[in-house]
This record gives structure tokens, C-alpha cells and sequence, in this order.
């Protein structure tokens, strides 16, 4: 099994990012994740929803290599993981992968600049390439007049978005956001998202987002609600307005019965 | 829970911490005790010859060990209350009182005490035979020294701990009641931008560097550290100081601005270690200032008395070339000296010289360079016998004199003096004048070592033609002296106070032996060369922990930094070539400046002043070397405590 792709519409070729079949994970004599089917294609926008303690952030981690898992498989880019060693995965984690995290995680050393073009330097590009995915990306999330400061001279969104722009600068196959707004106020938050959605757009970057946050997940395609290690919905955004998805997304998660923040 | 049980469960839950703190107290123990044993070590006072000075020496040696102790462990206290106000904050905020927390430190201070002290005595017992082994070596006895734990010293050391624990104590108080219950919640300290560097005190920096190497280098050259020593020294010192402290504040700042400005910038890890040293300029300038003046100091001082160290041998052969000169006894009496002398030396050659003794000279002065330490009459010796001791010992100018020309002995010249004419005259006798063609440096006869019994004076000796002697011989007193040379002379210190106390005997006799002085000087600079080569070992290591605790609190504070490169899948070859590559910059530059100061200090005080000394080179070499070494070692343990701290997991 090498390459997973179907042709739409006869025109455009979506790769498939992301399959998992049967993918199951205990810790101990706990299970947490139940048999999961997954299939994240090219350029999606995914949130995945669900209680504390629904296995979130598991499936986050065991997707994205961190953690390992005992059953099923998982399929990256039509790579299956069983058949990757550990130095294989770090290689791979490094270069098809892009994470944002809650807390940024930005070095306090290192400008916004120096903190965007961290993942390559580490990867030894050639400094001009830098500076051409730079420019591009920097015009997308506007942080252009931040580029010389340091994370304790800007705010929390600005933040948000130099990690965005460093986890999206190596070109990855997907970027893995756990909770993105988790700390950013309202406006920030939405901001972040239009953003991220734009990039999704104009840059087909595939995006898989854990959230407890219905407005969040109301700014994705797709948003699938987990439940005690399975999936328990699965919901389109389609052609609805984010207002429409939003009040969607709340009847939902109020019928399988969420967790209050 | 009672007080005691917090303690324990403090100490096993913060094992590392307390293992810190429990060993640099260890260490404090094992220090003062070695050098308090040493003082007290019976076999140790029994070897050295000159009791009195030893006993100053040590005392007043003891007294800094005993200072450093207290600053060292009162520095090692507060770094370890720093890292626990975390803690303290925490019952503080739970009701309990400040006396109560201070009494919780007692209990831990006198507990950590009580091992430490214990430990470090045992320790420092094993140590004081190792150190006396060496200073016994260093003053050249072959003394066997035993393990020995004297009462004093234990005393001494039981006192020291006492007065530190209740200073620790009262320094614990004070700084939990300045413990401020806001902070905790606080997040931490952000951050800032790195300063900015200015390239005219970068350049500052270099200037007043070069401009002390200059004066210092001027020594040879002018005359202006002989003339103005004060002002001249104080210049330069400040000028050292203050170009040190500015080289690692501007000077390197700007270097490393100007690398992160560069192209190459961007290659690799140079960003991650680059912007990290950046930011901790600010913190690190004055530790930087002060390791690279204590390397220089250490250097140059341990270097300086090693080298004095290795030339006293060199300068007691050249003032006592005699290994045995004493006045000729009667026959008997002088059989059995020569039997004595075998019984426990070689003799490798011996000579008999006679001179003729004349009345007191009154214009000696002309001629003495310090008359007041020769004596009053003069022993005149001719020609030949002067020559066959220049033969004798191998060094020397044999002389020619004809007539009535005659030479001057005397010290305190390097080079021979030669009268123009009119020649000075003296008159030995009444009717018994000569020419004085020329003075020279050589010791005939040496200076005695009677050791008090009998004059201290050297005697006066002029060297006249044979033919002179010859003639005036006849009807004056003559006066003989032997001169032996041995094989080990400097071992012969047994032997020669035997044949003192048989010389002595004899009022006015003459006797100087080698081996006298040479123990002295020998004993008093091993001492000193060990005292110093002690607080080199002692600074050393207070630089050691200094460095060793800077290293722990800034490691502590990057685990987060470095949490989020592994979070973005950086592997851990690479982390720590960056952690080398950071510590590397903390390491090198100022032990290389350090040493770039001592070198110059001591190339201009001590190699281009002692011409003569084929090992000095390999001396100060290898104090450097073994210098380097330590602070390699200091630089490869700091690496690996760095990764280890920053691989645990964050736990706050």
C-alpha cells in the first residue's frame, strides 16, 4: 500500500495526508483509544473535540509520532509507521511535521525571526531559501513588524502566529495544533483562526486541531467529536456560514455531553 | 510532622541539592583539617629544623584556610536557600513562623554538620599524611610520616562548624523573613532583549588591555616601575581590572553581535548557542572578570614561587660552593673528622689552604662592597692556592699576579672591577704594601654557619703573587683552613653539626658548611611553595563550585528552552553540541585571558630576570598546563551536569 489518492471531480488529485485503520492504544489495563478509522486528506482543516479524558490528545500524539500505539496501523503519507525506525520518525517528525502548541513555545532567546527560521537552520537550508519561504510566509500572517523582536516584546496572538509560521515553514505534510487558542483572548483567537484558515487555502496546508473550544472548531471543515477513546460524530462545515456551523457544533456537543471549561 | 521529619523528607526528596551543599561542606572539613592536622603533626615538627618559622607559616596559613571556609560555606548556604524560597514561601503561606522554618535549618545545618565533620576527619586524617609525604619530599627529609588525627585539630575543626552553624542559622533567618509570599505567584522573571554593545568600549576594552601588557613590559626597558612603583602599579592594576571586565561585557557582546549578524548566522545551531550567550552576558560579566584575574593570580603566584622554589638550590651552590671549609686541627682531631665525614659521605676531593692573617686593615672599606660583614683583618693567600681551588670546584678564573699586584674577594658584584692606575694600595704589614689591580666575586671562604657560636663575619681575603707570599710568610701568623667536597652534600646535615660542635670548640674557629644553609633555604621556601601551591588547590577549587553552581542555575532556568528544541524533533546529538558549543564560550575565553596575564607577568618579573635556570621554562609550563588540565576538567563535568539537568523532566 503506496500512495492513497482518488481524483474529484476528474481535475484535482487529493492526497490522502493521514490514514489510520483500527488504530488502538492502552495505557496499562486502560484503553484509550478504540479502533479508530481516520482519513485526513491535502489541504483540510480538521478539529478534533471531545471531554477531558476522551483520548485528545492521545490520538494527537500517536498520529504525530510521540507516542506509540498497540493496534491498527497508521499511514503517513502512505508510509505505514510499523515499518519506520526510530531514527526514521525523528527524520520524519522533523521534516513532514509542524506542531503549535497552547503555551507557543517560542525560544525567549531567539527573535521572531531566529524563532520562524529555527526549524531550518536546524536542517541546514541555504539561507537564501530561507529568506524566499520567509517572505511568503510572513505576508500571510502579517507578522511583518514583529520579525526583529523578542517574544516578551509582542503579545499572545503574535505569538500564536510566530509559532504558526515556524511550524509551517518546513513545508509539512500536516501541522498538528493542540489547543492554538487555548490562551489567546477573543479577538486574538479569531484572528489566529481566519489565519490558519487562510494558509489551509492558499498554501494547502493540511491542519489537525484538538480543541475544547466550539467557536474554534467552528473555523474548520471538518470537526469530529471523540468520546472515551472512539469517534462519536463526525460533522461538515460544507458551504454553512462559521455562526451556523458554531450553533451546529453546540447542539451536538451538548447531546454527548461535554465538559465546561 | 514534627520539624525533624519535614527536614528528612526534605533532604531525601531533594537529594541533589542537599548532595551539593553536604559535599562542599565535606570538602570545607577535609581542607581545614588537613591543614590544622598538619600543623599539630608530631612526626612533621619533629623533621623541620627551624620550628618557630614553621609554626608562624602554618598559623598564619590556617587562618586564611579558616577564612575561606566560612566565605566559601556561607556561599554555598545561600545559593542553597535561593533555590529553596520556593519551599520556604510554601510553609510561610501555610501558617508555620520564621522561627520555626530557622529551627528546621539548624536541624538540617547541625545534621549535614555532624556527617560532614565526621567524614571530613577521617578524610582529612588520610590527607595530612599524603600532604606532610609531600611537604617532607619538597623540603628533601626522607621522614616517614604516620596517620595522625591530633586533638587540636579535631578541636579546631569541631569549633569552626560550631561558629558556622550559627551563622548559617541567623543568615537562614534573615533570609526567610526577606522571603516575599507575593513572588510565588508570580510567574518567572521574563526575559529581556540582550544589551546593546558599543563598539568604542569594545575597542576601550582591547586598549587598556594592551596598554597594562605595555607597562608591564616596560619593566626591562625604563625605569619607570623602579621610580614611581606605587602609582605605576596601581595604574596598571586598575587598567587590568577594569580592560578585563570590559573585554567580556562590550568586547564580546560586540563579537557576538557581529556573528549574529553574519550570513552563516542561520547555519545549524550557531543561532540557538549565539543568542543564548547574548542574553547571559549581563549575568555572567563579573564571574568571567573574576575567573580569568583569579587565573592569573593562581598562575602567576604558584609559577613566581615554583620558580624561586627550584633556584634555591642554584643560589646556595653559587654563595656556598664549600660543601665542609673549617679551620685545620691538630692532627688527631682531624683524623677523626675525615673518619666522620667517611663514615657517612664520600669525600670526592679535599684541600688544605693557608693563609697568612694580618692586623686590622683600616681602608678595607674601599675595596668591600659591605665591609661591616667581613672581618676586620685580612687573610692574604697566594696565587696558586686560589687557583688550585678554582680547579677544585670547577668554576672560577684562575688568576696571574706578579709583584707586588693583588686581588680583592668580595661579594655583592656581578662582574670583576678592574683599578685603573693610580691602583689603590693596601698595607698589609708595616713594611708590606700591594697594588690592588682588581675585586672579584668569589668565595674563597664562604660566610660561616657556626649557627651563632662565634663570629659571623666572612673573612677578608686578598690573593697575592706566590713569590709575595712567599716572602712575607716567614714572620707572620698563618692560618689554615680545609675544604672538603662530598658526594650528596645536601644529606649531610648529621655530619656537619658533629663536626661544628667538634670546630667549635676552639674560640674564634672558622666554620661554614653547604648543607646549613641549604636546609634553611630549602625549609623555608618548601614551605612557602607548599602553602601557596594549597591555596592554588583551595582557589581552584572555591572557582570550581563557583563555576559548578552558576552552571546549575542557569541549567535549571533553560530546561524549558530546551524542552521546546526537543519538542520540535531537535535530536539529542545536536542538543549537546549546542550545550558544548555555549559552555565552550563560558569557559575559554577567560581562562585564555587569564593566562595571557600571567604569562605576560611572568615573562617580564620572572624569565627575563633569571637567566640561568634551564628548567624554568618546563617550570611555568607546566603550571599552566596543569592548570589548563583542571579547567578541562571543570569544563567536560559542567557539560554533562548541563545535559543531565536540562534531560530531566521540568518539575515545576
Amino acid at each position: 500500500m503506496n500512495s492513497y489518492s482518488m481524483v474529484v471531480k476528474g481535475v484535482l488529485t487529493v492526497t490522502t495526508i493521514i490514514q489510520t485503520t483500527n488504530l488502538s492504544k492502552s495505557y496499562g489495563r486502560t484503553q484509550v483509544l478504540k479502533n479508530i478509522d481516520l482519513t485526513i486528506k491535502q489541504g483540510e482543516f480538521t478539529a478534533i473535540m471531545g471531554p477531558s479524558g476522551s483520548g485528545k490528545t492521545t490520538l494527537m500524539n500517536t498520529l504525530s509520532t510521540i507516542d506509540s500505539f498497540d493496534g491498527g496501523d497508521i499511514w503517513i503519507e502512505g508510509k505505514s509507521l510499523l515499518d519506520m525506525k526510530k531514527k526514521a520518525l525523528r527524520d520524519f517528525r522533523q521534516k513532514r511535521m509542524g506542531f503549535i502548541f497552547q503555551d507557543y513555545n517560542l525560544l525567549d532567546t531567539l527573535t521572531v525571526k531566529e524563532n520562524i527560521l529555527l526549524p531550518l537552520s536546524l536542517q541546514k537550508t541555504p539561507v537564501a531559501e530561507m529568506e524566499k519561504r520567509l517572505e511568503k510566509i510572513v505576508e500571510a500572517l502579517n507578522i511583518e513588524a514583529i520579525l526583529t523582536q523578542y517574544p516578551s516584546e509582542i503579545s499572545g496572538g503574535q505569538k500564536q502566529r510566530t509559532a504558526a509560521a515556524r511550524a509551517i515553514i518546513t513545508n509539512p505534510a500536516i501541522v498538528f495544533a493542540d489547543e492554538p487558542t487555548g490562551a489567546l483572548d477573543s479577538r486574538s483567537a479569531t484572528q489566529l483562526l481566519e489565519q490558519i484558515q487562510l494558509l489551509t487555502q492558499t498554501f494547502q496546508t493540511t491542519v489537525l486541531m484538538i480543541t475544547h473550544d466550539p467557536y474554534a472548531a467552528s473555523y474548520c471543515q471538518r470537526v469530529i467529536f471523540l468520546r472515551d477513546g472512539k469517534f462519536v460524530n463526525e460533522m461538515f462545515k460544507g458551504e454553512q456560514s462559521e455562526k451556523e456551523f458554531f450553533d451546529r457544533i453546540l447542539t451536538i456537543q451538548s447531546a454527548i455531553g461535554s465538559d465546561k471549561r | 510532622m514534627n520539624l525533624i521529619d519535614l527536614s528528612w523528607r526534605n533532604m531525601k526528596r531533594n537529594f541533589r541539592l542537599y548532595t551539593i551543599y553536604f559535599i562542599s561542606m565535606l570538602v570545607g572539613v577535609v581542607i581545614y583539617f588537613t591543614f590544622s592536622g598538619l600543623m599539630f603533626n608530631e612526626d612533621v615538627v619533629a623533621a623541620i629544623q627551624n620550628k618557630e618559622n614553621y609554626q608562624t607559616v602554618i598559623l598564619i596559613a590556617s587562618i586564611i584556610v579558616f577564612l575561606f571556609v566560612v566565605f566559601f560555606i556561607l556561599y554555598a548556604n545561600s545559593f542553597f536557600m535561593k533555590q529553596r524560597k520556593k519551599e520556604f514561601g510554601m510553609y510561610l503561606l501555610y501558617g508555620m513562623k520564621e522561627r520555626q522554618i530557622a529551627a528546621m535549618i539548624f536541624f538540617e545545618t547541625l545534621f549535614l554538620s555532624a556527617i560532614a565533620v565526621s567524614s571530613g576527619i577521617l578524610i582529612g586524617g588520610l590527607l595530612s599524611k599524603f600532604f606532610g609525604a609531600v611537604l617532607m619530599n619538597l623540603m628533601r627529609y626522607n621522614e616517614d610520616i604516620s596517620f595522625s588525627f591530633p586533638l587540636e585539630a579535631i578541636a579546631l575543626t569541631i569549633l569552626l562548624f560550631a561558629l558556622l552553624i550559627v551563622i548559617i542559622t541567623i543568615q537562614s533567618y534573615f533570609s526567610v523573613r526577606r522571603v516575599q509570599l507575593v513572588e510565588l505567584f508570580h510567574a518567572k522573571e521574563k526575559m529581556e532583549k540582550p544589551i546593546k554593545f558599543s563598539f568604542s568600549l569594545a575597542l576601550l576594552s582591547v586598549i587598556l588591555i594592551a596598554a597594562s601588557y605595555y607597562t608591564i613590559m616596560m619593566a626591562s626597558e625604563t625605569d619607570i616601575w623602579k621610580n614611581q612603583f606605587t602609582g605605576t602599579f596601581i595604574a596598571t592594576t586598575v587598567a587590568l581590572i577594569v580592560g578585563t571586565y570590559l573585554f567580556f561585557r562590550q568586547f564580546s557582546g560586540w563579537i557576538l553581535q557581529k556573528m549574529s549578524q553574519s550570513n552563516r548566522y542561520f547555519s545549524g545551531n550557531k543561532m540557538l548557542w549565539i543568542s543564548s550567550l547574548r542574553f547571559s552576558i549581563r549575568g555572567n560579566t563579573l564571574n568571567f572578570t573574576f575567573n580569568s584575574l583569579i587565573s592569573a593570580v593562581i598562575i602567576f603566584t604558584v609559577g613566581f614561587i615554583a620558580v624561586d622554589y627550584a633556584i634555591k638550590e642554584e643560589v646556595v651552590k653559587k654563595e656556598y660552593p664549600n660543601h665542609l671549609a673549617f679551620s685545620t686541627q691538630d692532627e688527631e682531631t682531624q683524623n677523626e673528622i675525615e673518619q666522620l665525614i667517611k663514615n657517612s659521605h664520600a669525600i670526592i676531593a679535599h684541600e688544605t689552604i693557608t693563609g697568612i692573617q694580618t692586623g686590622k686593615i683600616q681602608n678595607r672599606n674601599a675595596f668591600l662592597t659591605y665591609p661591616e660583614y667581613y672581618t676586620e683583618e685580612f687573610y692574604l693567600f697566594p696565587e696558586s692556592q686560589l687557583n688550585a681551588i678554582v680547579d677544585l670546584r670547577g668554576v672560577g678564573e684562575k688568576v696571574e699576579l706578579e709583584g707586588e699586584e693583588a686581588i680583592v674577594l668580595t661579594r655583592g658584584i656581578d662582574e670583576p672591577t678592574k683599578y685603573k692606575s693610580p691602583q689603590p694600595e693596601l698595607a698589609a704589614f708595616d713594611n708590606e704594601t700591594f697594588r690592588i689591580i682588581e675585586k672579584i666575586r668569589y668565595p674563597l671562604l664562604t660566610i660561616p654557619t657556626n649557627s651563632g657560636q662565634g663570629s659571623n663575619l666572612q673573612p677578608s681575603v686578598l690573593v697575592i703573587s706566590d713569590e709575595s707570599f712567599e716572602r712575607v710568610k716567614e714572620n707572620h701568623l698563618l692560618s689554615s683552613f680545609e675544604i672538603y667536597q662530598i658526594e650528596d652534600a645536601k644529606t649531610s646535615n648529621d655530619v656537619s653539626r658533629e663536626i661544628r660542635d667538634i670546630v667549635m670548640q676552639t674560640e674564634g674557629a672558622y666554620y661554614s658548611a653547604f648543607v646549613d644553609m641549604y636546609s634553611i633555604d630549602t625549609e623555608s621556601s618548601s614551605l612557602v611553595l607548599f602553602s601557596v601551591a594549597f591555596f592554588a588547590v583551595i582557589a581552584l577549587f572555591a572557582l570550581g563550585s563557583v563555576i559548578y553552581f552558576k552552571q546549575l542555575r542557569e541549567a535549571t532556568e533553560e530546561r524549558e528552552q530546551y524542552s521546546i528544541l526537543r519538542k520540535m524533533g531537535v535530536e539529542e546529538k545536536e542538543i549537546k553540541s549546542i550545550i558544548r558549543k555555549q559552555l565552550l564560550f563560558v569557559f575559554l575565553p577567560p581562562l585564555i585571558l587569564g593566562m595571557v596575564h600571567s604569562w605576560f607577568l611572568l615573562y617580564y618579573s620572572v624569565i627575563l630576570v633569571i637567566k640561568d635556570l634551564p628548567s624554568l621554562t618546563t617550570i611555568i609550563f607546566s603550571v599552566m598546563g596543569l592548570y589548563v588540565l583542571t579547567y578541562l576538567i571543570f569544563y567536560v563535568s559542567s557539560t554533562s551536569i548541563y545535559y543531565k539537568i536540562i534531560s530531566e523532566k521540568n518539575t515545576r
